[in-house]
Order: C-alpha cells, then sequence, then structure tokens
C-alpha cells in the first residue's frame, strides 16, 4: 500500500515550485538569447534595452512575444487539459475532446484550400491572419454549438461522443476540400497543423497570459468542488456541487481557452493531454489548488523549451511535443497500473 | 424529514404513495427485492432524483427547492458503490465534507477517522483502497458533513463483520447526536443486532409497508411472501 502525501497548499514541498519556475525561467532566457539569429552578448544586452542596432526588432517583435505566447498557450492548455480529465474523471482527456481543434482545422481548412484558391488565385492565400480568422471562426462555432446543445447532453460520454464525431465530420470535409486544392495551399494548410507560437505578436501573447492567469484563478477558486467532484456526480451533488453547473462551466473555460490558443497557434498537440499527469507525479497530489497553477508553470514552461527546441533544430512544434508528450503519458499509465493497489 | 404522498419515479410497476415521517434520533431501515426501489426511494429522500409526485420536507422546506449546496448541510448521501479513480486521500475528502456540512457543531474528522478505524489509511488515496476500506471511508465522509439526516444506499455490503460492527457504533453516536438515519440494507443480521432500528420499510410489490422497529424473521416472511 503506497502512501500519498497531500498538504492541501503545497504537496510534497516548495521544491517542484521551484523546478517548475526555474525550468520556465530558463527556458524564456534561452528562447530570447538564442535564436536563428546568432548575436554576442553585448548585442543581446544592447537589443534587449532598445538599442539602434538590429537586435532590438529581433528580440522584440519577434522573440519576446514568441516566448509569452509560447508560455501563455501552454499554460492555457495544460489547464484545460486538467478541467477535461476532471470533468470525465478520464485520464486520456485533453483540450481537443470538444471537438474544438477540428473545428478550428476545418476553418482553417476552408479559408487556405477553398476561399484562398477562389479569391487569391492558384497559390491561395498564405497568410497568417486569415488563417488565425478562420480557426477563430471555426472553434468558436464549435463552441457555441456546444453551449448549444450542452442542456442536451444527458451524460457526459454524449459529450465525449459530440466531439469525437464532430472530429470525424471535420476530417471527412477537410478531405475534401484537400483533394481538389493547389499545392500552395496545401503546403499552408499543412504547416498551420504542425503548430507555431511565431505568428502571433506581443498583444495577442500578453492576452493569452492574462486569459491563462484567469482561468487558473477561476480553477483555484473552485479548487474545493473540483476535488469533490472526483468522487462521482452523484456522491458530489449530495457535497453540494450542482452536476449541471460544473459541468457547464468546465465546457466553457475548456472551450474558451483551446478555441483562443488554435485560433492563434493551430493545434497543438499533447501538451494539455500530458502536462497534469506531469505535475501530478511532481507534486505527488491530485488536489486542484496545487495542481493547477503547476500546470500553469509546467505547461509553460514545456511549450517553451519545445518551441526552442523545435525552432533551433528546424523541426515542427508539434513533432517536438509528441516525442516528449507521448512518453510521459505511457510512463505515467504504466506507472499507475504497476502500483496497483 | 417527511415525505408525503410520495411517487417514486422509473418504477415499474408503480407502488402506492408513500407517507412517512423520519423523526431526529431514529434510524429506519429500508428493505425489500432486487430493483424494488429502495436506492430510488433514498436518492429522491435526498433531493439527488426529483419524485414523480409528492413532496420530501426537512424543517418545514421543500428539499427538491433547496439549492444544492444548502441541501448538503442537512442531508448526507452514501452510495451503494464507494467511488472508483479519486486521488483524494481519506482524510482530505473527510475535510472536504467538513467543509460542505454546517459550519456548527463541526464533528472533528481525526474522530470519525478513530470511530471507523481508518486512522491507518488516513493518507492513502482512495483508489488505493479495497472496496470495503473505500466505503468505510465514504461513510466516514458522510458523517462528517455533520448533517441532520445520513441517507446510507447498502452501507455493508462490501464490509467485513467488524467494519460492519464499526459501522453502526458510530451510527448509534450519530442517532444519540440526535441525527436521523435512513439506511437500505440486505444485512438482517446486522440490522437485527443493532437494536437501534426504530422503523421498518418493507418494499412489496403494491406498497410499501411501515413496521415499528426491525424483525428478521417478520422481514423475511414478508419478502418469501
Amino acid at each position: 500500500m503506497k502512501h500519498v502525501r497531500e498538504n492541501i497548499s503545497l504537496g510534497t514541498g516548495w521544491w517542484p515550485w521551484l523546478v517548475l519556475g526555474a525550468f520556465g525561467l530558463l527556458g524564456m532566457f534561452c528562447s530570447v538569447r538564442w535564436g536563428t539569429v546568432q548575436m554576442d552578448l553585448d548585442a543581446f544586452i544592447g537589443g534587449l534595452y532598445c538599442g539602434n542596432g538590429a537586435e532590438t526588432p529581433i528580440i522584440w517583435h519577434l522573440r519576446i512575444p514568441r516566448a509569452l505566447m509560447a508560455y501563455g498557450a501552454g499554460a492555457a492548455l495544460a489547464v484545460a487539459g486538467l478541467l477535461m480529465q476532471t470533468l470525465f474523471r478520464n485520464p486520456l482527456a485533453g483540450p481537443s475532446v470538444l471537438g474544438i481543434t477540428s473545428g478550428a482545422s476545418l476553418g482553417v481548412a476552408w479559408v487556405t484550400l477553398v476561399a484562398g484558391s477562389i479569391w487569391a488565385g492558384s497559390s491561395g492565400w498564405a497568410g497568417v491572419g486569415i488563417e488565425v480568422l478562420g480557426a477563430a471562426l471555426g472553434s468558436f462555432a464549435v463552441l457555441g454549438l456546444l453551449m448549444a446543445l450542452m442542456g442536451r447532453f444527458s451524460t457526459r460520454g454524449g459529450l465525449l461522443i459530440f466531439g469525437l464525431m464532430l472530429g470525424y465530420l471535420t476530417g471527412a470535409l477537410v478531405t475534401v476540400m484537400q483533394a481538389g486544392a493547389s499545392a500552395g495551399a496545401l503546403r499552408a494548410f499543412v504547416f498551420w497543423g504542425m503548430g507555431s507560437f511565431a505568428e502571433a505578436g506581443m498583444w495577442p501573447a500578453l492576452t493569452t497570459l492574462g486569459l491563462g492567469a484567469i482561468a487558473i484563478l477561476m480553477t483555484w477558486s473552485k479548487r474545493h468542488a473540483l476535488d469533490v467532484w472526483t468522487l462521482g456526480s452523484a456522491a458530489a451533488e449530495s457535497m453540494g456541487v450542482d452536476p449541471k453547473k460544473t459541468a457547464r462551466g468546465l465546457v466553457i473555460w475548456t472551450g474558451l481557452l483551446a478555441a483562443w490558443v488554435t485560433a492563434w497557434c493551430g493545434p497543438i498537440a499533447f501538451l494539455g493531454l500530458a502536462t497534469p499527469h506531469g505535475v501530478r507525479a511532481l507534486l505527488q497530489s491530485s488536489r486542484h489548488g496545487a495542481v493547477v497553477w503547476a500546470c500553469g508553470l509546467g505547461g509553460g514552461a514545456v511549450a517553451v523549451w519545445a518551441d526552442w527546441l523545435a525552432h533551433l533544430a528546424g523541426l515542427p512544434l508539434n513533432a517536438v511535443l509528441s516525442v516528449v508528450g507521448a512518453p510521459v503519458v505511457i510512463a505515467v499509465i504504466l506507472r499507475k497500473s504497476n502500483a496497483g493497489i | 424529514m417527511i415525505a408525503s404522498q410520495l411517487v417514486l419515479p422509473r418504477i415499474v410497476p408503480s407502488i402506492a404513495p408513500l407517507d412517512v415521517a423520519f423523526a431526529a434520533g431514529s434510524m429506519t431501515a429500508v428493505v425489500g427485492p432486487n430493483g424494488c426501489g429502495k436506492s430510488t426511494l433514498l436518492s429522491v429522500l435526498c433531493g439527488l432524483l426529483q419524485p414523480q409526485a409528492g413532496r420530501v420536507e426537512l424543517g418545514g422546506f421543500d428539499i427538491a427547492r433547496m439549492p444544492t449546496a444548502e441541501r448538503a448541510k442537512h442531508i448526507a448521501w452514501v452510495a451503494s458503490t464507494p467511488p472508483r479513480g479519486s486521488a483524494l486521500s481519506v482524510r482530505a475528502t473527510l475535510e472536504l465534507a467538513a467543509r460542505c456540512g454546517p459550519a456548527t457543531d463541526a464533528v472533528s474528522t481525526e474522530t470519525i477517522l478513530d470511530q471507523l478505524g481508518l486512522m491507518a489509511y488516513a493518507d492513502t488515496a482512495l483508489d488505493r483502497l479495497s472496496d470495503g476500506w473505500a466505503q468505510r471511508a465514504m461513510i466516514a465522509r458522510a458523517l462528517a458533513q455533520n448533517t441532520r439526516v445520513i441517507a446510507l444506499d447498502e452501507p455493508t455490503a462490501f464490509l467485513d463483520l467488524p467494519a460492519t460492527v464499526a459501522v453502526f457504533e458510530a451510527l448509534e453516536v450519530a442517532l444519540n447526536q440526535g441525527r436521523t438515519v435512513i439506511l437500505s440494507s440486505h444485512d438482517f443480521t446486522a440490522l437485527e443486532r443493532s437494536k437501534k432500528v426504530t422503523n421498518t420499510l418493507l418494499f412489496s410489490r403494491s406498497h410499501i409497508e411501515h413496521m415499528a422497529g426491525f424483525d428478521a424473521t417478520v422481514v423475511s416472511k414478508g419478502l418469501l411472501a
């Protein structure tokens, strides 16, 4: 019988927090300090303090917004993943289970593959703005549909099947659009699917950070109800947690976070699914009060590191995230089943 | 707690409307064959299911109209099966339950852990406990909620003899504090041994029979008739 320490506030103590915080800060520093353009220390410091060199726009217009976007998006997705794992009481749930990412991909497919080809000629639109618009339209349309149908899902399983079926449906439509698209437009769509934190710019990055922070605070303020929720819907209701309101709140927040991040960064793989497992293992606790903060810090840190490494190696972001994320999930699942009772 | 003209949902064939009062400090046993509606009755009494007709009142208030959080201050419920997949520790679960209950006269969670012999497992996660220990933890949770009414759905189904004895002793303490206990059970030996059962509700095909005390012989005859 394994005993799990659970202090209400800090889990196993202060060191996991130090690790998570330092990991994130170091990642931020690395991605601002070293990129594809080499700069020596003096030039870097000059750029940081807005000198006249070419480094200033590289640091302030490219590297810092990108690092902030990565941190904010990573934190937001990790919190969204935690909320979905809590809602479904299922360790394999992530921000994409609601079908929001599918909706975004349909929206982007439409603007890049169809609308772009019709209005902008054979090369299609490859502009960033238009992809953000398409993804936002798609993801928020799905979120709207979810809210409209929310009252009709009698079980959480129904919600899960809704997301799954929406994935099949959009997958089919995207294939049809791909069949008739030009090579240039296809390329733009495929690149969107690889995910990137680089395209957004400073204001979206700061907004994402703010949204992530609000989501963390909201989750933290409901930490007791979410802990109670793990005992089952009926038990939670008998302990004063309204199951319908709780489910609705979790879906709205996850939908909002996933839709916002997917609109700016594309479908980001694995981060939302894997981070909560990683931080629960690190904290040796699943109390929401602690885990949600750790998800924010951990998700942000992992995203910044993955983005930096992918950028330096010239690899797609999602390739790096999947290579890191999949083994984490497998390790956690194996550890759980081996520990047994 | 008073149930008046209560018609249970989902019960086929339907049984006559139920009128029954659950006095403070009383223990009511709900007995009957599988699938007769014992769990449904308990869920309706706890406000987790809406009755088809009739109402359940507590202190003059219709519990169906109480907000969920308010109801949790008055009525605690234990499911017939322990939860699956919660990594909360036993102690954390009890502390959360105490937080849901009324603010006054809180019973210490440590006392309840001790009553039910859960001290050794206080820091163990629920999903690492066996069914019996997890069910004991859920009963402890309901006691920690410190409500006027405690409804337990087959609380001893997973329990061994010492655990069953410990649970009935803990319920006796709750009765002496003036709380109302309602429990469904097939464990007639335990019900008879406890000597604290004040009323029995026996489900038959057409209605729910109301009897004083608990007599295993009478109930068995009623069930086999």
